[in-house]
């Protein structure tokens, strides 16, 4: 696998691809507009079946595969849409398309407060979560009687069931279409990174919570409009029907059979698995749910990415880079030093006073003073626990001090999000390298540049530059876990350089780096800090950040105990004492 | 109620549809046959008392082809599976007009199945003796629907009239909150209005209720003569084990739907015993041909039918009739003839109203004695005397 | 004054109920962060088991409930060992990939019951009547099951913390690396556990087909009752989840009677978002895990 990934893959380019994709959807969706013409009414029927599972898996994937929510009640929007347009066209006299438009409206202005709840929740709870909506749901209309409660209602319907099909069709191949452009844009890109890892995304700008809402709408939009085109098709509404878990069990399995998280995942698996339930249940109607099951459980043991991963993701199968690939550097077009986002104010750019953090009975961090200049560097260092990485949380806004405060160019941080501060210029490593695991390298620093620049040219040009800088631009369109460990540690500096930050926190960035890796990294550097950016880094290996480091500040226990010029501060007692203990204080460690 | 949803799909492929598009069945062997449709609740978990259906309209279209069949053509069953489910429900009655183009239909099993395919029975004009108890389809509102079964409000009214004649007073009604058993409540209610007694306590109660405990204190409380739940089996039992765990007596205990089914003897063993309930048609009914549809039906199947089979039989029978008399398959003749139709069937006396609903047909006390269940009024089809007031816990 | 008590009785005893129900996802969820979603279809097939026993050979659910559990320890353990154990639970879609399996296995499991058992409400008639204790009625039933996930509650907890085997899955819930590390045989540990929840599972579900009808569709229902049980207790701990137990039972029975029930069958959906929304770590939270 690694041997192909060492190959750089080739992609059509971005728009060849998409009118690939869409050529494609487009033959499919023909050929099921045709097969809706024909005068049978059953074929019609089929075709409406297969591309409302089309639709309800493609709305599940972006929620579910995109952004890596599993839920199992996105049924909850399937049946609200169906209720809001039968009310609708019921009692308020709609006609049908004027019902579904405000059906879904309706359902997807519900998904924002919902979401914002049930969001909260990860993993299995939002799952599960997701699944007690539905029947909350399920519940409540059982109890509404303008819809004739849990006996349900007729509804006025279509004709016959070919405009439905017709029109279902068109949806679900405009919906597709959608997903696969919404997997090139910023949203997707923010998405995908949030699937990946919440809390990096989260300190590369990325606003996680509007994102997540973002996609939880999508996808409840998309459900509810289904819901609206069944109960057209079909002419009868009850609660068991429109909030049915059958209906769940079969999008999960269609999706993670097709291939969770891409386009045709939904697409495919949608029309295979639609195909081999109509075949158990004509043939096998007693073990069909038996057959599903087993499938189910099959394809999540053995086959977890589904059909698409069988596939070889090569060529015009491979998902595109967003807004990739960086183009070749023009030869003298790009200043080779790195732009840098200077803070306006003058005096020191981070201040923290008394900053202290108490987890239950132990003060990680305890009354640390710290003060960094623009342009200056500032080494932290200290033995393990000292609460280095704790400092960082807090001065990047992922920990609320128990203590004291801190202020960024002024201004105080207390309450402001990790995302926002980093689009204001506090930028982070983290000590266990969090990159984005499904992300190329391109698409790494990508993130980080778009939260800085809002044009598409500039955040390319800037990323380009940024790959160029650090060498990692050959290595573009690998994966992060293809590099060698110091040059995932070079990407992970180069995505927080993306943000051009005037303050920028590494957490032992240099570690595991080769001595080549180590000195390029401190020309970057330093021309950073010479642009104005200020910056602090944890280390432990000394010579790497001791070149650099006009200042250094030894932290022991939370609390600082030496601070001023390496040399001074590495022979300082208290210092070698904290590393070393209180014997060797005075022994020939002390007179190195 | 939890229902099981399956959607229909298929391949994009044509030629893959053609062969999928084609029915199941091979043409019958003697002359065209007459194809009657439906379809039945198979799998899910209201199957028990539909699969009673099935059997019922398969022994009455065996009996017909073996006295010569309908206008000298054999009967056929064309019978899908619809899990419970009315979306399903509707898209195989449309199979069943437009795809399989069958001559004839008859109902699915529940009364919001029937529902369902009603407006598209309706719109396809062809006439559906239905197997939905509740009144409200037939009147006016769906006229190719007819109903073959007993109307809702009858379902209890035998009881009411045993517990007035005992001279019980006060009845607290326990209600299942969906149609069918909302309907029955009203019925209850204002038959015993008309009787002299008075509803003292009506709750109702969520269909996934399991247990009544606080229910039946709550009823307790107003020291009802009667108690009576307009239930299905589940709740009918567990509000039985409810009061016997509570120690709450009442004279007389009756539920609608729940003692006809003898899982509800089983579960409750020893406390079953006395509880009265309602059936539309019982094995020892002294009604035309009863004896032999007994007979033959426990020959084929290995067991007695139970009211489902039996409205099931008695519908196909009186189709096939009408269908004779008019001498052809046009369904505005068979309607117009059905509406006409007075006649003694297995399960009583079918006579309709003029716009197709259930005049005719009435309902039977029943109660556990003995871990038996005994017909015990009217008096006349009685198979055991009553036993009144019921025993303490 | 009579009434509130026997509500709140009755309520203390339908806690006791559904702790028992929920017991065996407790121990799971404990040890291996997996929420079995067949737990409930595993209840009732315990139930129907000790119905076929009762209704052929007449032995009374005491007999069947060791005879129910035995054979659902053979058939955790099956699953365990042949299918859920292939996916690895280290990597972050290891948790969902094994909810999804129990998910088409609870289908598996709810099919296969329908088609030996079909598909109508059935229960067995065992222990019906009531103690009178002063004014109050005590069912039976209630109290016979309430003491047995009692003890049982107990008799696991005194497994987990005094026995060489208990410490070992102890360990193994803390850290299957470290527990490795150590010698243990965490995979045979993992499958002892799944198999031991299961076999509650179906002990449990032989007893309480006595009191609660049940078909083989029930399944889904009891799991999110269980599970919505053990989140409100913070998953893993037994104190937290018997507390959550009596908490859902007195606030059952008590809107049952005051608000009317199909509040009463909102009230548990609700109460599972409000715990997971507001408090996911439970009443209890991790303070007292196993």
């Amino acid at each position: 696998m690694s041997a192909a990934r060492a190959a750089r893959p080739r992609f059509l380019s971005d728009r060849a691809q998409f009118a690939l994709q869409a050529a494609l959807l487009g033959v499919l969706a023909a050929s099921g507009l045709l097969i809706a013409g024909q005068g049978n009414g059953y074929a019609a029927q089929l075709v409406f079946n297969v591309a409302l599972s089309v639709l309800l898996a493609t709305g599940w994937n972006v929620i579910g595969g995109m952004t890596g929510y599993v839920s199992f009640g996105q049924v909850s929007f399937f049946g609200l849409g169906a209720y809001a347009a039968a009310i609708g066209v019921l009692h308020l006299a709609l006609p049908w398309p004027i019902a579904a438009l405000l059906a879904t409206a309706a359902a997807t202005s519900l998904a924002v407060p919902l979401g914002l709840i049930m969001l909260r929740l990860n993993g299995i709870f939002f799952a599960l979560g997701m699944f007690g909506l539905a029947r909350i749901l399920q519940i409540a209309a059982n109890g509404l009687n303008i819809t004739g409660g849990p006996m349900g209602t007729t509804v006025p319907a279509a004709e016959g069931p070919a405009l439905p099909a017709a029109v279902t069709v068109v949806i679900a191949a405009a919906a597709a279409g959608v997903v696969a452009a919404l997997m090139r844009t910023r949203l997707g890109l923010r998405l995908m990174a949030i699937r990946d890892d919440p809390v990096a995304a989260e300190a590369a700008g990325v606003n996680v919570w509007l994102a997540k809402v973002a996609a939880f709408c999508i996808g409840a939009g998309f459900a509810a409009i289904g819901g609206a085109l069944y109960v057209w098709n079909i002419g009868y509404l009850d609660p068991s029907s429109a909030f049915a878990g059958t209906i769940e069990l079969q999008t999960v399995l269609m999706v993670l059979a097709g291939g969770i998280g891409t386009v045709w995942g939904p697409v495919g698996g949608g029309i295979l698995m639609s195909l081999l339930g109509t075949v158990l249940w004509a043939r096998f109607p007693m073990e069909q749910q038996i057959v599903l099951g087993a499938l189910t459980m099959l394809i999540a043991v053995a086959l977890p990415g589904g059909l698409m991963s069988l596939l070889p993701r090569r060529g015009w199968m491979a998902r595109p880079p967003i807004w990739g690939p960086p183009r070749e550097a023009s030869e003298g077009a790009l200043p080779l030093a790195v732009r840098v986002a200077v803070a306006d104010t003058p005096g020191p750019v981070l201040v923290c006073r008394n900053l202290g953090k108490r987890f239950g009975g132990v003060a990680a961090v305890d009354g640390v003073d710290l003060e960094v200049a623009p342009g200056e560097v500032l080494a932290v260092i200290g033995p393990n626990g000292a609460g280095k990485s704790t400092l960082f949380n807090l001065l990047s806004g992922f920990a609320v001090p128990s203590t004291g405060e801190v202020e960024f160019a002024g201004c105080k941080i207390a309450n402001i999000r990790p995302y926002v501060l980093a689009r204001r210029g506090v930028a982070r490593t983290f000590q266990t390298s969090r990159l984005f695991p499904t992300l190329s390298v391109w698409e790494n620093v990508l993130l980080a540049a778009i939260s800085r620049h809002r044009r598409k040219a500039h955040a390319v040009a800037a990323a380009t530059e940024l790959l160029e800088r650090m060498g990692l631009r050959e290595d573009w369109a690998r994966l992060p876990q293809g590099l060698p460990p110091g040059r995932r540690r070079l990407l992970e500096i180069a995505r927080a350089l993306a943000l051009e930050p005037s303050v920028l926190l590494l957490d032992e960035a240099m570690a595991g780096m080769t001595g080549p890796e180590i000195a390029q990294v401190h020309q970057v550097l330093r021309a950073a800090a010479a642009r104005g950016c200020a910056i602090v880094a944890i280390e432990h290996v000394l010579p790497a950040i001791a070149p650099l480091a006009a200042r250094v500040q030894v932290l022991d226990f939370g609390r600082t105990i030496a601070e001023g010029a390496p040399a001074e501060v590495l022979h300082d007692p208290t210092v070698i004492a904290a590393y070393l203990g209180t014997d060797m204080a005075g022994t020939e460690f002390a007179h190195a | 109620m939890t229902t099981r949803r399956e959607l229909l799909q298929t391949s994009a492929a044509i030629t893959l549809l053609g062969a999928m598009a084609q029915p199941r069945r091979g043409a019958a062997a003697a002359g065209p046959p007459i194809r009657v449709g439906c379809s039945i609740t198979q799998t899910g978990p209201y199957s028990a008392p539909a699969v009673f259906e099935l059997q019922g309209y398969q022994l009455a279209a065996a009996e017909l082809n073996k006295a010569g069949g309908v206008l000298g053509r054999p009967i056929e069953i064309v019978a899908y599976d619809d899990q419970g489910n009315p979306s399903t429900a509707v898209q195989l009655y449309q199979k069943l007009i437009h795809s399989d183009r069958v001559d004839l239909l008859v109902s699915p099993y529940e009364a919001d199945l029937v529902l369902a395919v009603a407006p598209l029975v309706t719109r396809a004009r062809m006439v559906m003796p239905s197997l939905g108890a509740n009144i409200e389809p037939y009147q006016g509102k769906y006229p190719y629907l007819i109903q073959a079964i007993t109307q809702t409000p009858r379902y209890m009214m035998p009881v009411i009239d045993l517990a007035a004649s005992r001279g019980y007073k006060t009845v607290a009604l326990l209600v299942q909150n969906t149609q069918f058993p909302q309907e029955l409540a009203k019925g209850i209610a204002d038959e015993a209005t008309a009787k002299g007694m008075s509803v003292v306590f009506r709750e109702a109660y969520a269909p996934t209720t399991t247990d009544f405990s606080a229910l039946v204190l709550k009823a307790a409380e107003r020291k009802p003569d009667v108690i009576i739940g307009a239930t299905y089996l589940a709740d009918a039992m567990g509000i039985v084990h409810a009061a016997k765990s509570e120690n709450v007596q009442a004279k007389m205990f009756a539920f609608s739907i729940g003692p006809v089914e003898p899982e509800f003897g089983k579960g409750l063993g020893p406390a079953a015993e006395g509880i009265f309930g309602t059936t539309l048609y019982f094995p020892s009914l002294k009604t035309a041909g009863n004896e032999a549809f007994v007979a033959d039906f426990t020959a084929k199947f290995g067991r007695a039918p139970d009211y489902h089979a039996a409205v099931a039989y008695a519908s196909l029978k009186v189709l096939a009739g009408a269908v004779q008399r008019v001498g052809s398959l046009d369904q505005d003749k068979i309607l117009r003839a059905l509406l006409q139709t007075q006649t003694d069937t297995v399960v009583g006396r079918f006579a309709l109203s003029p716009t197709g609903m259930q005049t005719g047909y009435t309902s039977y006390v029943l109660q556990w004695q003995k871990g038996k269940q005994e017909l015990v009024w009217p008096r006349e089809q009685a198979t055991a005397p009553v036993e009144l007031p019921h025993p303490a816990w | 004054m009579a009434t509130f008590a026997t509500l709140v009785v009755l309520g203390l005893l339908w806690g006791g109920v559904y702790l028992l129900m929920a017991e065996g996802l407790n121990l799971i969820y404990g040890v291996m962060k997996v929420v079995n979603l067949a737990h409930g279809d595993f209840i009732v097939l315990g139930g129907l088991l000790a119905l076929t026993l009762f209704g052929r050979y007449g032995l009374s659910p005491v007999v069947a409930f060791p005879l129910a559990a035995a054979l659902l320890f053979v058939i955790g353990a099956a699953v365990q060992g042949g299918v859920l154990e292939r996916i690895p639970l280290a990597k972050p879609e290891g948790e969902l990939r094994t909810l999804l399996a129990t998910f088409g296995l609870s289908y598996v499991v709810a099919n296969t019951s329908f088609l030996i058992w079909g598909s109508q409400f059935q229960s067995i008639p065992f222990l019906q009547s009531a103690f009178a204790v002063g004014p109050i009625a005590v069912p039976q039933g209630l109290l016979a099951c309430s003491l047995l996930a009692a003890a049982l509650a107990v008799a696991v907890h005194a497994w987990l913390r005094h026995t060489a085997v208990g410490r070992a899955v102890r360990a193994t819930a803390q850290s299957a690396l470290g527990a490795a590390a150590c010698g243990l045989n965490v995979r045979r540990l993992r499958i002892v556990t799944f198999a031991l929840g299961a076999a509650m599972a179906g002990g449990a579900g032989a007893l309480v087909i006595a009191l609660v009808p049940f078909q083989t569709s029930s399944g889904g229902d009891l799991t999110v009752q269980a599970f919505t049980l053990i989140a409100l207790g913070g998953l893993g701990s037994y104190l937290g989840a018997w507390l959550a137990a009596e908490l859902l039972g007195i606030t059952e029975v008590m809107a049952q009677y005051y608000l009317g029930s199909d509040a009463a069958a909102a009230v548990i959906y609700l109460v599972f978002i409000a715990v997971l929304v507001f408090r996911p770590q439970g009443l209890l939270g991790r303070t007292m895990r196993i």
